[in-house]
């Protein structure tokens, strides 16, 4: 019987990569772990520790070498690749830490895409043009929608960002050190953002993180030591 | 739900913003608008020979044959629906009182001709009518001008033709299969068919051609065509269109296809831009597609959504291309007016199609394999710090290229096999210039290492190569236009001959000389008789017979009548490879050319049997010869003893030398002999000169595309290398490098690319030029220094004003920005 509060499971998760000399170099082991629904969750740990590896395995966006995970109910190593990427379809939001906006769309056509991309949504282009804009509007870029992304600030960059985030209504958020590219007072604003929009919509929030200091505003901490998990 | 059509807007607006998808389409552009401009223009002209050839040819399709052809065919060709007529074609004399003239007489039934009209008149100069064979009295026949001349006659006059007298009614201006007979030298005479045998001219031993004429639609012709070839006898051959094309329209022919070609070339150089773009653009999206990716986005979505863009910039690119293409046109067709010598119908549709379908294939072609690799990204790839683009198996992009390429080629040509020989030189020639790229970039290196010149690599060789070529086609053709006829025109004697007169009448022969020796440009006169090769060692000789199967001229030596010559002392410029040349007052022997015998498989001792108007002439083989044919003087294949000819009809033949100087030799020698026909080779030569000035600018013209299509793949490389020169220069600005220094930095990299590209495109098409000098004229090679000069300018001038104005705007670069 599944646990419908239980948005993402891991069991006895590993990742290795083969390497020249032809053995193994192990990033994650038997990481297991149990997220819910509207819970916020930090990984913390140091440079090449595993939390990027691990938050990809939790994602869909990569599979483990061992092990089980879930997301939404649904085993992700079950799925390949076309499965999994219908699985995160308005479910799953990313933030990054370079942003990664399409440098050839707008602040709005940026937003808007996610939502372009659900073609079962049944949304006409005039709601999802309006739904976008509110989504900017939200993070206070309701004047700068027609801006390309080289034309932002690193902050408004990391708005625009989080407005493509929430603008389906995920379920769940993964976050890849999403003020890691900021000033520290930008980078507060947007956290500051980030959990006001979570709580809101009451999403699960998975963030990656070096920065102990916003991993203490999550509910949950997990440390990840030497491709361990230590709470 | 989102439209399809406002899909389509959307994505392809947000598409066109990227700088890779606008040098895609520019790319693009530039292959369609060099197809269909050339395209466009072949179209018409084609129709118009098309149309021009079965007027020559009086019919769609014909049947000739020196024998009288099976009735049965015509009666079949009736029930199918199809138009006929028929035609008997033969020498004899026509004479009136004292006067005698030989002329070509062409018996033609009632619906000749199937296409075109005959035009005549009742007077020379007087007014033009059109004549239909069914509409002369029982006695009337037609005839051209220079029968009424030769003989004394107006129309209305009766002459004796065989048994019989006939009325000589009107002249004729024009008539089909006119043109394919420029250089028969005998009138023609038009008479009805039922009157021929009454003449009593036609025998068994006759010498005559004998033709089936047939007109319809397309596919009756084609569908008789298949019921009638297995039907055919060994002495019946089939005339089809191209048979029908005299040698201007086939040279026209040849150089369409060479202008296709020229197209085709900067067609590949596009692909190249083509295919660098889509590198660029695979680079450029790669994390794009893994947030695609991880939004949800499924490999057939961003398939669909790459390929549906790539197809649309493509169609787009042939539209605007098709466009252009159109208006460019008309610039050559204008310029090409003379070849053609009509007015060209309206333009048709197919070059759109073919503009539309080369942008496809181009796109598919040269994107598709960098579509693959892209679609395949990770989506694991957006949390990894650099985003690397998957290895791509080298083997894909090469058989997708080849492919294309070869696809490409075949849709310009036509022709499968020729496309398999193109590919090849193609893959031949870019080798070639690809590894003098690469050495002399190395070897200027090693010169130039104290002064820090830009390292060499492979984008910088594609861009010397790909610059190269199209700077080579351009100075190739240069050498080639001017040059070539200059030097081979230099290199005649001074006074070689300029005028050639022929039909001489035997008894003009003696006043003539006379003339000419008043005046100083005596030459020797030789008598000149039409015969057909018939019978070799007493063996019939037939162009159907399979020693000759594979050896097209030889088919068409045995086909036509050979200009046969007598002469007590050889030629000038002739030299004798084996036996003896004529004893004085021989009356029996061949000379025969080298190379014709060769041709024709008959050796020395070989006895040759000459059909001429019905009398036979067999002589042996008793020397051979090499002929210096571009002497301007009459040059014969096969030479007779001195008197040989003495009871054969006959006219005669010379060429002279007049000084420009010498105005009223010309006017003089043409009244006193009004039926002797000057050619004036001068004004020919002037003529081919101006026509191939013509065609090779046209030529060039195309060319130029292929250096367009050079700056295209500069900018597309220049742009997949944007990030790394900005952070590069960025990097120069932190350690002090000033704007002026980077600037000439810059511009010194742009000159040596250019400069290497145009140097090498020079030496290469001095190679060449001098190559082609030798084949066609045997003239001795030249160095000129002028040309790799102005190569190497050119080339340095071009890509440094492209490069700098492509990567200027990253000199301004700050250098804080390696900061961010």
């Amino acid at each position: 019987m599944p646990n419908n509060s239980i948005v993402i499971e891991s069991q006895n998760l590993s990742k290795n990569l083969p390497v020249s000399t032809g053995e193994k170099l192990h990033i994650l082991n038997d990481v297991s772990l149990v997220v819910e629904q509207g819970e916020s969750v930090a990984i913390t740990g140091t440079s090449g520790s595993g939390k990027t590896t691990l938050l990809g395995l939790l994602a869909g966006l990569d599979v483990p070498s061992e092990g089980e995970v879930s997301l939404l109910n649904k085993e992700l190593t079950e799925l390949d690749e076309d499965q999994r990427a219908e699985l995160r379809l308005s479910k799953v939001g990313f933030v990054f830490q370079s942003f990664h906006l399409m440098d050839n769309l707008t602040a709005l056509e940026n937003v808007m895409l996610p939502l372009e991309l659900d073609r079962q949504s049944g949304l006409k282009l005039t709601e999802i043009r309006q739904r976008a804009s509110e989504a900017l509007n939200q993070v206070g870029l309701g004047e700068r929608l027609t801006h390309l992304p080289t034309q932002l600030s690193g902050g408004e960059q990391q708005r625009v960002a989080l407005a493509r985030a929430f603008v389906t209504k995920p379920l769940v958020l993964f976050a890849d050190e999403p003020t890691g590219n900021l000033d520290s007072q930008t980078g507060d604003e947007i956290i500051d953002l980030l959990f006001a929009m979570q709580k809101e919509s009451n999403t699960t929030l998975v963030l990656v993180t070096h920065d102990d200091d916003l991993a203490e505003k999550c509910q949950t901490h997990y440390k990840l030591v030497n491709g361990a998990l230590a709470l | 739900m989102i439209s399809l059509i406002q899909q389509f807007l959307i994505q392809t607006k947000r598409f066109w913003r990227l700088a890779e998808t606008r040098l895609l389409f520019l790319a693009l552009l530039v292959a369609v608008v060099a197809v269909t401009s050339v395209g466009f223009f072949t179209d018409r002209a084609d129709r118009v020979m098309n149309a021009q050839a079965t007027q020559l040819l009086g019919g769609d399709m014909v049947i000739v044959s020196t024998r009288p052809i099976d009735e049965a065919y015509l009666k079949e060709a009736e029930q199918r629906g199809l138009r006929t007529a028929s035609t008997i074609t033969f020498s004899s004399m026509v004479s009136r009182g004292e006067k005698f003239q030989l002329a070509q007489v062409k018996a033609v039934s009632d619906k000749y001709p199937l296409h075109g009209e005959i035009e005549t008149m009742a007077k020379s100069g007087g007014v033009i009518n059109i004549t239909s064979i069914d509409t002369l009295a029982d006695n009337e026949i037609i005839a051209d001008n220079r029968l009424f001349v030769s003989l004394g006659t107006t129309a209305g006059d009766i002459v004796q033709l065989g048994q019989t007298e006939k009325t000589l009614a009107k002249i004729i201006q024009k008539m089909p299969d006119q043109a394919s007979n420029a250089f028969q030298f005998a009138p023609t005479l038009i008479m009805p068919i039922e009157q021929l045998p009454a003449t009593g001219l036609l025998t068994g031993a006759s010498r005559a051609s004998y033709s089936l004429l047939f007109a319809g639609n397309e596919q009756q012709v084609k569908s008789f065509g298949n019921w009638l070839k297995p039907k055919l006898k060994q002495n019946e051959r089939i005339r089809t269109l191209e048979d029908g094309m005299p040698a201007i329209q086939q040279a026209l022919q040849r150089g369409q296809r060479f202008l296709k070609m020229a197209a085709l070339l900067a067609v590949i150089l596009a692909g190249a831009g083509i295919a660098l773009s889509s590198y660029s653009l695979t680079r450029h999206e790669t994390s794009a597609v893994a947030v695609l990716k991880t939004m949800g986005a499924s490999r057939w979505q961003i398939t669909k959504h790459y390929l549906f863009q790539l197809l649309v910039v493509a169609l787009i690119a042939g539209i605007v291309g098709s466009l252009f293409g159109y208006f460019i046109q008309f610039f050559l067709a204008n310029y090409l007016q003379d070849f053609i010598g009509q007015e060209l119908p309206s333009p048709g549709w197919t070059p759109v199609w073919v503009g539309l379908l080369t942008s496809q294939v181009l796109v598919i072609g040269f994107s598709a394999p960098h579509l693959f690799q892209l679609v395949k990204t990770a989506p694991v790839q957006i949390l990894q710090r650099a985003s690397t683009v998957s290895k791509a198996p080298l083997l894909l992009p090469v058989f997708s290229l080849t492919l294309s390429i070869l696809g490409l080629m075949w849709l310009q040509t036509g022709d499968i096999k020729l496309s398999f020989y193109l590919l090849v030189a193609v893959i031949i020639a870019l080798a070639v210039f690809w590894v003098c790229a690469l050495l002399m970039l190395k070897l200027v290196r090693k010169i130039g290492e104290r002064w820090h010149l830009p390292k060499a690599n492979r984008r910088m060789a594609l861009m010397v190569v790909v610059f190269g070529v199209g700077l080579f086609s351009l100075l190739l053709l240069t050498t080639l236009r001017s040059d070539l006829i200059d030097r081979w025109q230099a290199s005649l004697p001074e006074g070689a001959p300029n005028h050639f007169l022929i039909n001489i009448q035997p008894d003009e022969v003696k006043p003539l000389k006379e003339l000419l020796a008043k005046d100083n440009t005596e030459a020797p006169i030789y008598p000149m008789v039409r015969g057909r090769l018939v019978e070799v060692n007493d063996k019939p000789i037939s162009p159907d017979d399979s020693k000759y199967a594979e050896n097209e001229r030889a088919q068409r030596l045995l086909i036509r009548e050979f200009n046969l010559s007598a002469s007590e002392d050889m030629p000038e410029g002739n030299i004798i490879t084996a036996g003896k040349w004529f004893e004085k007052d021989a009356q029996t022997g061949f000379s025969m050319e080298q190379g014709i015998a060769d041709n024709l498989g008959v050796k020395m001792g070989d006895k040759l049997t000459f059909d001429i108007a019905g009398q036979r002439l067999i002589e042996t083989i008793t020397s051979m010869r090499t002929v210096q044919w571009d002497s301007m003087k009459p040059n014969f294949f096969v030479l007779a003893a001195p008197n040989a000819f003495e009871n054969y009809p006959k006219t005669f033949i010379t060429s002279i030398h007049l000084d420009k100087t010498k105005t009223e030799v010309l006017p003089n020698l043409i009244k006193k002999f009004p039926s002797v026909t000057d050619i004036d080779i001068s004004a020919i030569l002037t003529q081919v000169r101006d026509l191939i000035n013509k065609a090779a600018f046209a030529v060039q013209a195309i060319f130029l595309f292929t250096l367009v299509a050079g700056v295209v793949v500069l900018f597309a490389a220049l742009q997949s290398q944007k990030a790394l020169r900005r952070k590069e220069l960025a990097i120069l600005k932190t350690l002090g490098a000033n704007r002026a220094y980077l600037r000439r930095n810059l511009i010194l990299e742009f000159a040596m690319i250019g400069g290497l590209a145009g140097f090498l495109a020079a030496v290469l098409a001095l190679i060449a030029g001098n190559a082609a000098a030798y084949q066609l004229f045997e003239l001795t090679p030249q160095i000129n220094l002028g040309l790799i000069f102005i190569g190497t300018a050119l080339g340095a001038t071009l890509v440094s004003i492209a490069g700098y104005l492509n990567v200027r705007g990253l000199l301004s670069v700050v250098p804080v920005s390696l900061f961010r």
